[in-house]
């Protein structure tokens, strides 16, 4: 079944765009009805997942333009990685658990949030979010810097818990 | 699983959230798959409507309808108005035959010229023909003539008498009608006058029309309606309407009308926007650092966070109420009209007329922050509605003058709810259920 299959994933990428669960589920349910209703027209030619996952990700977008999602526009060089390395990769790995790191995506304020899930995990150019959020680049870049400068304080803030209990 | 690509010069970060990340695939709750499927069955039912039906559908329920109408016209009305009337209805009498004269004097003798009432043979059908005997025979009376006798037959004849009314009017009539000749059924009747029947004959096959019972109903009732808006959220909302109608039946036709209040709920949509201080992002200062030989220098630093005023927009719902005045204008059809339950079909008219409406304000409290702007996203409704409208009425009698009523209900409205038509719920349409008890008063038909 088709939604018994594509529901998790789809799910979870829902979950990165939406601040909790039951938002991202209301998500879910408004893509899998365009899903249904335009099944007719997917070709065969493409991918049936990739077709699914383009209409979950204009869905939560849309979702997003909704609530109005403000781009604050910064020049991306005054931003930068103002916090040291996390050490070795593995490490830093074992440090967060899955659900600490989606919270972390979760709590983005909305314009730094769809960027960075274009970017980092749909693997779109800033060029390509730029058309597609109506957007300059240097507004996408701005808004990859400080989403990424914020995600790094806020799970910092969960090493600096990690580390305490664990002393 | 997925078709991603990943940037050649990806921050540390990236790398570590997808990582972290991709395992994750949390299973629906089980009232996604619920209100999904509900969802799908809604949009499914929106799409089922009279301007998106087919050519084709139109081209077989067009001609399906006229030929059930006009076959349940036929057979409703029609026939039933040429059926023979019942043996047992006493309005209507059957007398026999006008009988065969007896004559009252042998032929070879004269005839008297004095008149002489020959009663008729009256053979009744049923007992209830019986009061009608005396009158039959007044009215076949037959008066002798001094004119010679002729060998003519005499017609013979059914007479439908009406007992209530024919004799008692026609009698003083016949009497003041001068003599006429008649001719007798055999050579033994000579110099007989009959006078003609003036009583209204039944020609076989054509009864007598039988009167369009007459009465008026009224009613109170109560309708749940699920008002389907169309817009694109694809939610409906209940309406309750309680109304007093009142119907006229004229046969098996009707035309109804009356009153009601409609009770309707809805979301106030506002979008507040509001300038707070937020934290943005965070930069490490350098306090001090020391330099040993040999080593690195060593920096003590200490974390900065950045606020900026940041604008947020905050979604924010309150309920409306609004309060309608309904008066509907109906034609109906009474397709089975039997003695306990009958089975109507009805289409009109509907005014509706928006008379209150209570829309609280939003309130929304920020302790640091200021509110920019307060857009409401709904649109102010419209004051006037006119739609069509339609059910099938199940009535079920259960004292003398009182019945149920059942009657699944389905209304159209020509007109948007709101002002705004870019909001896409033009022309909402609503399914309900419209419950109540009535009363019947008859009208006594007229004696012809």
């Amino acid at each position: 079944m088709l939604y018994q299959h594509f529901a998790p994933p789809m799910l979870a990428l829902c979950m990165r765009y939406c601040r909790n669960r039951e938002e991202a589920e209301d998500v879910l349910q408004e893509g899998f009805i365009k899903i249904f209703q335009k099944i007719s027209t997917f070709r065969q030619s493409g991918s049936l997942e990739g077709w699914i996952r383009r209409i979950m990700i204009n869905q939560a977008i849309n979702h997003l333009k909704a609530k109005k999602m403000v781009f604050l526009d910064t020049d991306p060089q005054m931003l930068g990685n103002r916090i040291p390395d996390e050490g070795p990769a593995e490490q830093v790995e074992q440090l967060y658990k899955p659900e600490e790191v989606l919270e972390a995506i979760q709590a983005l304020p909305p314009g730094y949030k769809v960027v960075f899930n274009l970017y980092v995990f749909e693997g779109y150019s800033h060029r390509e979010i730029a058309e597609e959020l109506e957007i300059s680049e240097n507004t996408s870049k701005s808004q990859l810097s400080r989403a990424r400068n914020y995600l790094r304080k806020t799970l910092a803030e969960h090493r600096k818990k990690y580390m305490n209990t664990n002393r | 699983m997925s078709e991603q690509k990943f940037h050649i010069e990806d921050d540390p970060l990236d790398d570590l959230v997808r990582k972290s990340l991709s395992e994750v695939q949390p299973e629906p709750s089980t009232g996604v798959w619920k209100r999904l499927s509900r969802q799908l069955l809604h949009s499914e039912l929106r799409r089922l409507h009279f301007a998106n039906l087919p050519a084709s559908f139109w081209g077989i329920a067009i001609p399906a309808a006229v030929i059930i109408t006009g076959v349940t016209i036929y057979f409703g009305v029609v026939r039933q108005g040429t059926a023979p009337p019942p043996v047992s209805e006493p309005e209507t009498q059957q007398v026999a035959p006008i009988p065969s004269v007896r004559p009252t004097t042998p032929m070879a003798q004269p005839v008297s010229p004095v008149a002489q009432l020959v009663p008729p043979v009256v053979q009744p059908t049923s007992p209830a023909t019986q009061p009608a005997v005396p009158e039959a025979q007044s009215v076949s009376s037959i008066v002798p003539s001094s004119e010679p006798a002729e060998t003519v037959a005499v017609q013979e004849s059914v007479i439908t008498v009406d007992a209530s009314a024919t004799s008692r009017e026609f009698i003083p009539l016949l009497n003041s009608l001068p003599p006429e000749p008649i001719y007798s059924g055999s050579t033994s009747l000579p110099n007989i006058r009959s006078i003609p029947n003036p009583i209204p004959q039944e020609v076989p096959g054509e009864p007598l029309p039988k009167p369009l019972s007459r009465s008026l109903d009224m009613g109170i009732n109560i309708t749940p309606d699920m008002v389907f808006y169309r817009n694109t959220s694809g939610s409906f909302k209940y309406n309750y309407t309680f109304d007093l109608g009142a119907r006229y039946n004229l046969g098996r036709f009707y035309i109804q009308s009356g009153a009601g209040v409609t009770y309707s709920t809805d979301i106030g949509d506002y979008a507040i926007s509001y300038l707070n201080n937020d934290s943005v992002g965070f930069y490490y200062s350098i306090n001090s650092f020391t330099i040993e030989p040999g080593g690195p220098p060593q920096f003590e630093m200490k974390q900065v966070t950045v606020y900026d005023s940041v604008q947020y927009l905050y979604d924010y719902s309150t309920k409306n109420r609004y309060y309608y005045l309904q008066i509907p204008l109906t034609a109906g059809y009474r397709i089975i009209d039997k003695r306990t339950w009958r089975l109507s079909v009805e289409a009109g008219l509907l005014y509706a007329y928006l008379f209150s409406l209570n829309e609280p304000a939003p309130s929304f409290y920020i302790p640091e922050g200021r509110i920019l702007h307060i857009e409401r996203r709904n649109p102010e409704r419209n004051r006037n509605s006119l739609g069509i409208t339609g059910g099938i009425s199940m009535e079920y009698q259960f004292a003398r003058n009182f019945f149920l009523l059942i009657e699944p209900t389905f209304k159209y409205y020509l007109q948007a709810i709101d002002e705004n038509s870019s909001r896409g719920d033009k022309q909402p349409y609503s399914i309900g259920l419209r419950a109540g008890i009535w009363y019947r008063l008859h009208f006594k038909n007229k004696p012809r």
